[in-house]
Formats: structure tokens, sequence, C-alpha cells
């Protein structure tokens, strides 16, 4: 147990001193960190460009894997609009989005 | 809105997909790059929406991954075309309908006339349908550079006209002639001269000179106030004359006699209420009944009334639906008794005699008398009138004269 918190440590240092590249090169950060982007509108509509795939899809809950970890977002009557490589737009009332890192 | 019709345009197909992990199916699909959209879920299954294309490489994405694919819906232009294909009279007719509307509104189906108040409509729709430009006409063939030349030539109260197509309405535009204002000439010289027969009650002379005097009778025709001034020179023997426009008020009794008739027996039309109503229809000169019923009323009056049909207010259609109205009567003769004939005859005749009197004339005596023969009742009203007398004429003068006068003028 010890050696794998080690190892998680040693991770997170690497992206932190990447991240703070980007940051003083003052690169696009998304784009360089490859992290999900989410676009809310209201409780209606989700844009999510930048994710890997789904992993999980109902009326109530759509989870998705993304670089930093799993997407949740749960409501109802939830319908994917459109699913393509880059984007996945969803539609329906949405309640609540989280990350599960 | 516009995606849409762009994917119904394109053609779709709606499937629908069921198995273990219909997520796993979708991940595999947009890594294909095939386009799907409106994932719905139901119960255990998936129903969403994919091209025609992407359908097509969808087998192996399902076989993968232990998915069933099943066709809900085809929907889209291209399967319209693909279930209609062999039915080749579709887009013949299609073909037809839009040359037929190319067709009909390449005429003239009304044509429009505004701005014109003197000038009657109908002469002018006349006068262009001697050329050519006539309900039917073809468009390409008609000249509206020459028609408005042809329209200002043709008439000359019309000072401008502009004729546009709008649609298949020809529409003429027309400014007329305003009148030009009747000039009085105050330098050309006039005499006033009677009317009419009358004994004259007062007369005030402004200019000239009187030739009659109060209580004189005069012809009509006579001068009453002339235009010379004879200029009195005690050394010289020929007497020059001036010339002046005279002008005088002159108050005159005249005699008037006016006659009408009317007949006793009149013929009336008793409408008996009842009303037939036939319609038609009307393509350019053609009628068309739509039923054949006779009318079986001995005496009627009809109207008729037409309504134009109209794609569009700028597109008229050569197609009217006429309504005919048949409205029966009786004939009837009615006989008016003396009394009722007279009353009419005397408001006639005074109608009459308004006519021909001054506007501020006043009748001092009059006389009405009637006389009946052979079912025409006659009258006749004699009347003496207070009114004013006299018209302008204007002198003619010779060169000789003319001089005198000019030199007058120039004096002055």
């Amino acid at each position: 147990m010890p050696r794998k918190s080690k190892k998680n440590r040693g991770k997170n240092d690497v992206t932190s001193r990447k991240e703070q590249m980007i940051r003083s090169l003052d690169l696009p950060e998304e784009v360089m960190l490859d992290l999900p982007i989410v676009n809310a509108f209201g409780n209606k509509k989700i844009e999510i460009y930048n994710f890997k795939g789904l992993i999980e899809y109902s009326l109530e809950k759509i989870r998705i894997n993304t670089s930093i970890g799993v997407l949740i977002v749960e409501g109802s009557k939830l319908e994917i609009k459109i699913m393509t490589t880059e984007d996945l737009h969803i539609i329906g009332i949405i309640t609540q989005i989280s990350y599960l890192i | 809105m516009l995606i849409s019709i762009w994917n119904y345009l394109r053609g779709y197909v709606m499937i629908e997909v069921s198995g273990f992990s219909v997520e796993r199916f979708l991940n595999l699909v947009a890594h294909r790059d095939i386009y799907i959209w409106d994932i719905e879920r139901q119960g255990n299954k998936l129903s969403m929406k994919i091209s025609i294309e992407g359908y097509k490489m969808l087998k192996p994405c399902a076989r993968k991954t232990g998915c069933k694919v099943r066709i809900k819906d085809k929907r889209g232009l291209p399967f319209i075309k693909h279930k209609y294909r062999k039915r080749k009279m579709i887009p013949i007719g299609m073909v037809i309908f839009i040359a037929l509307i190319y067709m009909i509104s390449s005429f003239v189906w009304l044509i429009e006339i505004e701005g014109n108040k003197k000038i009657d409509s109908q002469e002018i729709v006349d006068r262009l349908d001697q050329d050519g430009y006539k309900i039917g006409g073809l468009k390409k063939k008609m000249d509206l550079r020459e028609a408005e030349q042809m329209l200002m030539r043709d008439f000359p109260d019309v000072l401008w006209t502009g004729i546009s197509f709008e649609g298949t309405k020809l529409i003429v535009k027309i400014t007329e002639v305003v009148p030009e204002p009747k000039l009085i000439d105050y330098n050309s010289p006039t005499d006033i001269v009677a009317n009419s027969d009358a004994l004259i009650l007062d007369i005030v002379t402004r200019k000239g000179t009187p030739m009659v005097r109060k209580g004189d009778t005069v012809r009509k025709g006579d001068i009453l106030v002339s235009g010379e001034i004879p200029l009195a020179d005690e050394w010289d023997e020929e007497s020059k004359v001036s010339y002046t426009r005279s002008s005088a008020d002159i108050l005159a009794k005249t005699h008037y006699t006016v006659e009408t008739q009317i007949p006793l027996k009149k013929n009336v039309k008793k409408y008996t209420g009842a009303i037939k109503k036939k319609y038609s229809i009307r393509i350019i000169d053609k009628e068309i009944k739509l039923h054949n019923s006779k009318i079986d009323f001995r005496n009627y009056d009809y109207t008729i009334k037409s309504r134009q049909l109209q794609a569009t207010s700028k597109f008229p259609l050569p197609f009217y639906i006429v309504l005919k109205e048949y409205i029966e009567y009786i004939p009837k003769s009615q006989i008016i008794s003396d009394e009722l004939a007279q009353d009419t005859l005397r408001v006639m005749l005074h109608d009459l005699l308004a006519e021909e009197t001054h506007i501020n004339a006043e009748i001092i005596k009059q006389e009405v008398k009637f006389n009946k023969k052979g079912g025409i009742m006659g009258g006749r009203l004699q009347a003496i009138v207070k009114e004013e007398l006299g018209e302008e004429k204007s002198i003619i003068i010779n060169d000789g004269r003319n001089k005198v006068n000019d030199n007058e003028q120039s004096e002055h």
C-alpha cells in the first residue's frame, strides 16, 4: 500500500510540473493537458468535448470516461443528441454533474 | 431545424440496438466516425438515428460487441425516391405542373388602370386592345414603351403614362393634364348683350356706355351696354372712340315657357321575391355551366357578378367564377290618378325652369296649365322671372379703330 501511494504521488508531481510549464509558456491548458470540456446550458443541455468513451447510459445517469476520471451526469429523461469521437451532446433535465476521480 | 431538413434529404434509418453492452457499441461506432444522433434509452434497448452510409458500416460493430440491430423505420427522400422509382408519371407530372405555371404566368390576365379621372378606363382598355395589349396576350410580345408612346399620342389628355407588369397584371398608370385655367383677358373690349327678351328693371353700369334705360323692353341679341366710349373732342370734328370691357349689373323681367308630359299608364315590375342563382366558371372567354337547370320564370331581371381567381394578389389567373342571379317579376300596368300626375308634372316643370334661368332668379308670377289627351298628361308652365340679364360678347374691331385703341392704351 505505501508503495502504491508513493507511485501515485510521483505521477502527480509529473503532471504538476507539466502544468507549471504550460502555465509559464501561456499555452491553452485544456488542449495541452487533454482535459475534458463541459459546456452546460442551464439544466437542459450539456456539451462534452474531449472524452474517451461512454461507460454507462440510462435515462437517469450517464457515465463518461475522460482523461481525468469518470464524469457523471445525472438527471431524468437523458438523451444523447449527438455522439462522435470528439463531442457528446446530452439533453434532458440535468440535476447533477460530478467527477469520480 | 436546418439540420433536420438536411438529414431528411440525405435519408436516415431509425434503429433499435439491444444487447449486453450497448455503451461499448456506441463507443465503437463513434470511434469509427459513424455519425449517430438522437440516442434514447427505451428499457433495455437503445433507439437512435443513423445515416444510410453509416448503417452499412454497422454490421462489424454489432458483431464485435454482440449487439442486435433492428431497423425500426426508414426516413428521408432517398427512401421515398426508391418507393416511387417505378412511377414515372410523378416526375413528369411535376415537370408539367411547373411548365404550366410558367406558361400561365407569361400571359397578362388583368389590366389595371390607375390615375385616370376624366378619361374612361374602358376607352384606354379598348385602345390598348387594338394594338394587342389585351387580356390573354403574351407578355414577351408587348413593347410597353411603345404602348406608352401610343397612349400619349392618341389621348391628348394624357400627360404621362407608365405601363408595367406586376406578376400577371398589366398596370397602366396615367397622369392627366390639368385643365388650363380660362384666362379672362380684361383688356379685350366687350359689349353686354341680352340673352333673352326682357323688360329692364334696373341697370347699373360700371364700365361702358349704357344703351338701354330702366323700363325699356329689349329683344334677344340687343346690345345693353356697349364697349365703345366716344371721346368727345371739341376741336376735332372726327370723334375718336375708346374701347373697354364693359361691366354692368342689369336686372330684368323675363318670360319663360316650359312644357313637358307624362303618360298616365305606367308599367311597374312587381318582384315576386323568387331568386335563382346559377354558378358558372369562365376560362378566358369560354363559359362552363356548372348545372344545367332551366329558368322557368316568364319575366326576370338578372345580375351578373364575376370574380377572378388569383394565385396571389399579383398573379391573377384566367379563371373566373360567375354568379348569375335571376330575379322574377310580374309586369303590371298602373294607372296614375290625375292629381298625382299633375303633382309630378309640377315638380318636373320647376326643375326644367330652374335649368333655364339664372341661378339667382326669382319667380314673380307663374301659371301652370294641364291638358289630358289620350292617356297622356301634358303640363305647361309660364313664368315671369326677375333675374340678371346679359352676356358678354367681344367686339371685333377693324384695323383703323384698333390703332386708336392702342394709342389710347399707351397713353394711360
